[in-house]
């Protein structure tokens, strides 16, 4: 009697090794949180271990090869309440996120922005700026890189502001606000050699034009 | 025609196909044949002659290869060698992160942990913020020469076993006494990693004090609750 051995299609081959990538993309992405095959899901992995936990959809994104991987992605997400810069890249496992910096946004007021520093051997620090303005047309910005130091001589405060008008191509107009990523070296680093002491976004809105304070920083070091 | 010169035959039109599938062709096909023969020689078939009838009776073996390598469509293939190589990532990244298994082990176990000391009083009150769950799972004076007041065990975990905590969560807490924040020192403690994440905050009180409220707030949810002390206080 001979041995029968069960002839499979390729389509019937192709079929079962799919179930098993599947199920095991699915195990992965479940329950150990890595092969992720969408960027997105990376950030909203850590979105929730950042406490954001409400829906929130991504506003912006941009490639950013070589911050600190060659794969860079910036994402502006927005919800409700909260306001956040993600960073993920990409790995011969998959999508991994880099950082969330969560804020809130929920404040009612015309300016929600914030400053991640990030600083790679070997590599020049970069500052992304991120955030969103009320209005939509007629608004630029302006992001500043501050130096404040006691000058004994003078028996003053000797501030140097350093800064780069934020590009069309770093901003989007939607839904009422500007929302704007805007990533350049450190201007203070790179003049001075040294870090900044504070950040600030210079809006002009029409005829109207304020300065404010970025007190949301964070910073990433990285290699 | 023998067996081998059919077989070759109907492998000379098994164009795209790859070693393996025309080895399984060949296999299915050579097994056709013998099952035949097998049978013809039964009913007395001389060995050759079974053998060249029963190829015969298979066909044109051009047309059956032909037939045969429609079957096999080249789009199946790649999608066959694609999952194959997702397997391949997979398989890898599972050994990777087997690791992260014990993370959701102390997920399940933080549901149902209880104090290691003995004059820790045991309490399961649990608070809900977001998707994470926040649980009070003991609770004890202390007295340290300058300050009475209770120590709280606390630890936070995702609702879903699977799923990760919030590692700040404990950043954005405040317990309060009579209307005012009262926590002194808070430090970890038990098994933290992404999955869980637990806490020991001491809370100073004063003569009066019945109940210590916790209050977590974050991006617009707020959650308080009220822990009652008469258990612990003398």
């Amino acid at each position: 009697m001979r041995n029968v051995k069960r002839l499979y299609t390729r389509r019937a081959r192709a079929l079962r090794r799919a179930a098993v990538a599947l199920a095991l993309l699915l195990f992965c992405n479940v329950v150990l949180h890595i092969g992720y095959l969408l960027p997105i899901q990376a950030i909203r992995l850590v979105e929730e271990s950042e406490g954001v936990y409400e829906p929130t959809r991504a506003v912006m994104k941009q490639w950013r090869p070589n911050m600190m991987h060659l794969t860079d992605r910036l994402y502006l997400n927005e919800g409700e309440h909260s306001l956040s810069l993600g960073c993920t890249h990409l790995t011969p496992l998959g999508w991994d996120d880099s950082f969330v910096w969560p804020g809130d946004a929920f404040d009612g007021g015309d300016v929600q922005a914030g400053v991640v520093d990030m600083s790679r051997k070997g590599h020049e620090r970069l500052l992304v700026f991120y955030g969103r303005v009320r209005g939509t047309e007629d608004v630029t910005l302006t992001a500043n890189a501050v130096r404040r130091d006691w000058d004994d001589a003078a028996q003053t405060e000797r501030i140097r502001v350093y800064g780069h008008g934020v590009g069309e191509e770093d901003c989007l107009v939607r839904g009422g606000y500007t929302y704007f990523i805007f990533v350049e070296p450190d201007p203070v680093m790179e003049k001075l050699q040294q870090f900044p002491t504070s950040y600030q976004l210079v809006v002009n809105r029409g005829e109207e034009h304020f300065s404010c304070d970025i007190e949301r920083t964070a910073s990433v070091l990285w290699g | 025609m023998n067996r081998e010169e059919y077989l070759n035959a109907v492998a000379a039109e098994l164009r795209g196909l790859t070693s393996y599938e025309r080895a399984a062709v060949r296999r299915e096909l050579e097994g056709h044949i013998e099952d035949h023969a097998e049978a013809l020689r039964a009913h007395g078939y001389p060995e050759d002659e079974a053998e060249a009838r029963a190829a015969e009776r298979m066909g044109d073996p051009a047309e059956t290869g032909r037939g045969i390598a429609r079957l096999y469509h080249p789009a199946w293939l790649w999608a066959e060698r694609v999952a194959g190589a997702l397997i391949a990532v997979m398989a890898l990244e599972l050994f990777l992160g087997f690791g992260g298994l014990g993370g959701v082990a102390g997920s399940v176990y933080a549901r149902f942990c209880k104090p290691d000391d003995a004059h820790v009083t045991a309490l399961d009150e649990r608070m809900e913020i977001g998707n994470d769950v926040v649980r009070l799972y003991g609770i004890n004076r202390y007295s340290d020469g300058q300050e009475d007041g209770v120590e709280l065990w606390l630890c936070a975990y995702d609702r879903v076993p699977t799923g990760v905590v919030a590692q700040n969560i404990w950043g954005w807490s405040a317990v309060t006494a009579n209307g005012e924040e009262r926590v002194r020192y808070a430090d970890g403690g038990g098994w933290s990693n992404a999955r869980v994440t637990y806490c020991h905050i001491k809370v100073p009180l004063e003569p009066g004090d019945k109940t210590v409220a916790l209050r977590f707030e974050r991006f617009g949810e707020a959650v308080e609750r009220a822990v009652d002390l008469t258990e612990v206080l003398p």
